[in-house]
């Protein structure tokens, strides 16, 4: 008789995870009834949509909120990029290896500091800026930053590592020191897909840029906020569907970008 | 008085606890060019990483290996630099952290031309500021000897350093490699697996099956 063949780690683990979905599902009390609007939430459903066909759109208020949502992502994501790769280099395991314990101590409180950075959320932190600095560009520069170069470090730290080891190797051979080796056979090799990373994450500091506006910062998410407030969905629509263009066009020319740089 | 540059006495290998060399004595002196033959999996390469003093129980300081050139089989190169980078990283050993850095950067006129003259004579002068992935997997290796000959070592290593080469183009690259050893007086080990190749241009070959030395001496 042929013995029945275990089951895997992987379909362990597969499984695992549905039963933790289902039982949150099922925790949370979530139906597909409450997909559907009930009440007059019906009503606001079919004049949102409505609206979506005619945006009314104020092209001066359009265009200011355009400008300082894609100039708030800049400045975020340019500082965020600063912190991010020296961080990164320090945080990687290939830029100690062969170190002490004292070098991967270090290497573990800047970890740990990456982790508390990115822990938490933008919106977290532009709440905590804004007491603290008041409604001014810098704070809600900051607030995307400091997440951004969290998450950004622990991502350019993994790529670094994952780099193939064998240039390294290569230059080990002819008796090059261990900062050469990391900074002309590793560093280079990730720096294309460090690049290609870094402006993917752009497109979703835009995002964040303009959802900060729901705080008063003067970016889309305000304007949004406020027609939503008013009722004034077919101006709503205008200002989403700049926003969606904003990303359409910024991902179009950011996947050029990648493209030249990691082909 | 001896001038060897290689003395190894009954050497043993050891990695992750196997045996992977047996007993090796090879003697080679200073300017000798010998190959050593072998089928796949005999010790060559791990001969070749011993000499280089990277594995083994008489390792060698980076200080040590900076005069010691390495041709590698897979070329390891980076692949996403111009040529003229991976070639002037070949004395990477010889340079500060920040003589380096500068080299990398900025190269001068003078280190460019070193450079230039070196890729002309393995064929690929046209090559100089082109990247290195977008090249030929031949043209990589070639990439890779460029960087050992600029290195201007006082021995060379080559494991299998014309594999993806055509027969012609491995040839004139031997011819290349042994000529400048020879110029320069710089100890070459190659390891090959072209039997007419390397009885051409190696008086002496040592031959290696399982881990062990099982011939020294002319081709046969």
């Amino acid at each position: 008789m042929l013995a029945t063949a275990p089951m895997s780690n992987r379909a362990r683990i597969l499984l695992s995870i549905a039963i933790a979905s289902l039982a949150a599902y099922l925790y949370l009390g979530i139906s597909v009834r409450e997909l559907f609007p009930r009440g007059n939430g019906i009503q606001i459903v079919q004049q949102f949509a409505a609206a979506a066909l005619g945006p009314e759109a104020n092209t001066q208020n359009i265009l200011m909120a355009l400008l300082v949502t894609v100039k708030y992502a800049v400045a975020a994501i340019t500082l965020a990029f600063a912190l991010a790769l020296p961080l990164s280099v320090i945080a990687s395991s290939s830029f100690w290896s062969g170190c002490g314990i004292t070098c991967h101590v270090l290497r573990w409180v800047v970890r740990s500091f990456i982790a508390l950075m990115r822990s938490v959320h933008e919106l977290l932190w532009a709440v905590l800026l804004l007491s603290a600095m008041g409604l001014s560009p810098i704070s809600a520069v900051i607030a995307i930053a400091i997440p951004y170069a969290g998450t950004l470090a622990k991502v350019f730290s993994d790529i670094i590592d994952e780099s193939s080891l064998k240039a390294e190797n290569a230059l080990n051979s002819i008796g090059a020191s261990r900062w050469q080796k990391f900074f002309f056979g590793r560093l280079p090799q990730a720096i294309p897909d460090i690049l290609s990373y870094a402006f993917y994450r752009f497109e979703c500091a835009l995002r964040s840029s303009a959802i900060l506006g729901f705080f008063g910062f003067p970016t889309l998410g305000y304007y949004i906020k406020l027609e939503f407030d008013n009722l004034n969905y077919a101006k709503v629509w205008a200002y989403l569907y700049v926003l969606l263009a904003m990303v359409v066009v910024v991902e179009y020319y950011s996947m050029q970008l990648r493209r030249r740089f990691v082909a | 008085m001896t001038d060897l540059a290689i003395d190894l006495q009954h050497a043993d290998l050891y990695l992750d606890g196997k045996q992977i060399l047996h007993d090796i004595t090879l003697q080679v002196q200073h300017g000798e060019c010998i190959a050593l033959l072998g089928p796949s999996g005999s010790g060559k390469t791990s001969l070749l990483r011993m000499l280089n003093g990277v594995i083994g129980d008489d390792l060698k300081s980076a200080e040590q290996r900076s005069h010691i050139g390495f041709v590698h089989q897979d070329h390891s190169l980076v692949p996403n630099v111009r040529v003229s980078n991976n070639v002037l990283m070949g004395r990477l050993g010889s340079l500060s952290f920040w003589q380096s850095l500068k080299m990398q950067l900025r190269p001068g006129k003078k280190e460019l031309a070193a450079v230039h003259a070196i890729l002309e004579r393995v064929g690929i002068a046209d090559k100089l500021f082109e990247r290195t992935d977008s090249l030929s997997g031949g043209e990589q290796q070639r990439v890779a000897l460029a960087r050992a000959l600029y290195q201007e070592p006082q021995m060379l290593l080559a494991d299998e350093p014309v594999a993806s080469l055509d027969a012609s183009r491995a040839r004139k690259i031997i011819e290349v490699l042994h000529a400048t050893a020879h110029e320069e007086n710089w100890t070459f080990v190659v390891s090959l697996h072209d039997e007419a190749l390397a009885s051409e241009f190696f008086p002496r070959i040592v031959r290696l099956e399982g881990g062990r030395i099982v011939s020294d001496g002319a081709y046969v």
